[in-house]
């Protein structure tokens, strides 16, 4: 059995509008091992989201997959027709979005859309779905799962809605989750208990998870392996220990040096931008990218993943851009 | 959202006048205690107790209450009676229809962007729908004349000359909402789950945009009844017509009757008489402007429905 639940290689994702083609994701590769749990991490339009849409072929109309390849459990979802493709999604692959609120039909009671998946996949008989709802109900924490069962969005919490989406999530027993920043509209105590359940789900059923994020505290906690993104490109990977304790880009450090320290003693937060990324090389070699700017010419210049240490990999640009930057 | 429109008196009222209307066109003979055939038929002379002729064809309201007749003399009064039911099944299917078809064409492929579509509407904005259908209309008369068809056949091809030229308009309003809809997050994650198109449409697009479709149905009845009004005006029949040879012996004119009972056919076939016999045009001129009225009740009452729901 391969070690890998999900394999993206050098995923490329575009945009159309009108004449114009705009790359979101540029020859992303990452790995999900089984039954561990995956960050992604970057800031607001980095290309997580994007990257984890590609895997469930459900990009927004004016996206499509340039080029690359998207193994989960050995097949090549690439391939797969629609069909072939909604037997997959909830199923196999499920998806935790990060708005709550919006992500449930405000016109349907709760206990009627967590069993959706499962009648969609008759995975269980039609009379037996109220009792699976509210045995989901039970399993992410609600005392009283008669009572919400016949409730209605809007009259649950932020934090009782993201616990609805997980167990619309969990419902079929997939074997990946993607969770797309499942904590941004949640305070910080409803946080922590959201991603419990989503890390207890994995335990229970060695499944895996990709953790779309852009809190590193949250990595910290809950990842084993970190992928940075910054642009479209992965600038950084390695297991969550060597990212904190030897993060290498500038990018990362930034990211890191955002997590707000009391101890530190310093004045003010830093923001991600207060990191410069030009000038900064390691060994010779230049960072890449080296600059915020996306439309600078130098934002897409031929850069690589080199491996500095076993298992951790930074981007530099390669030979060329090494000798006109610094030379 | 139905007890919230039960609330709404503009939708009560407008509601119930249309159901009445419905309720009386269906059973006028037995509520006036009348003979159909009797009261509808054509009277070219009016006679005194001794049989001598004391006026002839058009009555006005005042010689035969209420509404007088019409150019043949028939009553007024129940013929808006009888035609109303033809006048608002036409109006309700073609209105119908035009919905459902551009429903329909948008969820197919919903999405297209229909930006040829959208250009033609806005292109053909200025030719108002009545020369359109005039257009479309007298050809089809022509063929008729020629080549004689069925009744049904007449109607449902003019029905679907009414229903054609209505979509356009609709699947271009219809695609971009249809979009949005498709854009929120709960259908995001309704399709990550491994929904079928046809579950997500039945389930969450087509509820999210019923408001909208009931409000556009109205509008489009209201569109539907002008349009009838006009075609009236043009002397275009739903349904066709049939001539008669009217007058006395020494002054025989032809006379086109429609056919189907609705109430263009009352104009049109009276508009020739508009300085002489005003009433046989106004007073179902009148009837359309009432209805369209009772409509509009219905339009602001589910208005004030929804924006109630949004308030809570």
């Amino acid at each position: 059995m391969n070690q890998h639940i999900l394999e993206i290689e050098k995923l490329k994702v575009s945009f159309k509008k009108k004449s114009e083609q705009h790359i979101a994701v540029n020859e992303v590769s990452l790995q999900v091992e089984r039954g561990q749990t995956v960050a992604l991490i970057g800031e607001s339009g980095s290309g997580k989201s994007i990257t984890s849409l590609s895997v469930l072929n459900l990009l927004p109309v004016n996206g499509f997959v340039e080029s690359g390849s998207i193994r989960f459990d050995g097949k090549e979802l690439l391939t797969y027709s629609d069909k072939e493709m909604r037997k997959i999604r909830g199923n196999e692959i499920s998806m935790i979005f990060q708005d709550a609120i919006a992500s449930l039909n405000p016109g349907m009671k709760v206990g009627i859309q967590i069993t959706e998946g499962l009648r969609y996949h008759n995975l269980i008989p039609k009379p037996d779905l109220k009792s699976e709802a509210l045995q989901l109900l039970e399993q992410v924490g609600f005392n009283n799962p008669a009572h919400v069962y016949h409730q209605y969005p809007e009259q649950l919490s932020g934090g009782m809605k993201q616990r609805i989406l997980i167990a619309m999530a969990m419902s079929c027993k997939p074997k990946l989750i993607i969770a797309d920043e499942p904590t941004t509209s949640l305070d910080v105590t409803i946080q922590r208990q959201v991603l419990d359940l989503i890390d207890q789900y994995k335990t229970d059923l060695s499944a895996s998870v990709l953790l779309i994020t852009h809190d590193f505290g949250v990595v910290a906690e809950y990842a084993d392996w970190v992928y940075v993104m910054l642009g479209g490109h992965i600038v950084e990977s390695a297991d969550v220990y060597t990212i904190f304790k030897n993060p290498m880009h500038p990018y990362t450090k930034a990211l890191i040096g955002s997590i707000p320290n009391p101890s530190s003693g310093q004045e003010r937060l830093k923001s991600i931008q207060d990191y410069p990324l030009e000038s900064v090389s390691n060994d010779g070699r230049r960072f890449a990218p080296d600059t915020y700017t996306k439309e600078s010419s130098f934002f897409d210049t031929p850069s690589s993943l080199i491996e500095v240490e076993p298992l951790h990999y930074v981007r530099f640009y390669d030979e060329e851009r090494k000798v006109t930057a610094i030379g | 959202m139905i007890l919230k429109l039960v609330k709404q008196p503009q939708f009560v009222i407008g509601f119930l006048f249309i159901l009445s209307l419905l309720f009386l066109s269906f059973y006028w003979p037995s509520l006036f205690n009348v003979n159909k055939a009797e009261s509808l038929k054509l009277m070219e002379f009016m006679y005194d107790e001794n049989g001598a002729i004391t006026g002839s064809i058009p009555f006005s309201p005042s010689e035969v209450p209420p509404f007088g007749t019409d150019v043949t003399g028939r009553q007024l009064f129940y013929q808006i009676l009888d035609g109303a039911k033809y006048t608002l099944i036409i109006t309700f299917g073609v209105a119908f229809f035009r919905i459902f078809l551009s429903v329909v064409i948008t969820l197919i492929n919903p999405k297209a962007n229909y930006s040829f579509l959208n250009d033609l509407v806005s292109a053909t904005l200025t030719i108002p729908t009545t020369i359109l259908a005039y257009i479309f209309m007298t050809s089809l008369m022509m063929k008729n004349t020629i080549e004689p068809m069925g009744l049904t056949k007449l109607i449902i091809i003019q029905g679907l000359i009414l229903v054609g030229i209505g979509i356009p308009p609709l699947i271009s309003t219809f695609s971009g909402e249809i979009k949005s809809i498709l854009n929120l997050d709960y259908i995001k994650n309704t399709f990550a789950l491994g929904a079928k198109k046809p579950y997500v449409y039945y389930r969450h697009v087509l509820p999210e945009l019923s408001t909208r479709l009931i409000l556009l149905f109205a509008q489009q009845m209201i569109q539907v009844l002008i349009l009838l009004a006009h075609l009236g005006v043009l002397s275009i029949f739903i349904g066709g017509a049939q001539t008669l040879m009217l007058g006395d012996i020494f002054n025989l004119t032809p006379k086109d009757i429609p056919l189907a009972g609705e109430w263009s056919g009352i104009i049109g076939m009276s508009f020739t008489k508009l300085q002489t016999a005003p009433w046989a045009i106004l007073i179902p001129l009148s009837c359309f402007a009432v209805t369209i009225f009772a409509l509009n009740l219905i339009i602001q009452g589910v208005q004030h429905g929804v924006e109630e729901t949004r308030k809570l």
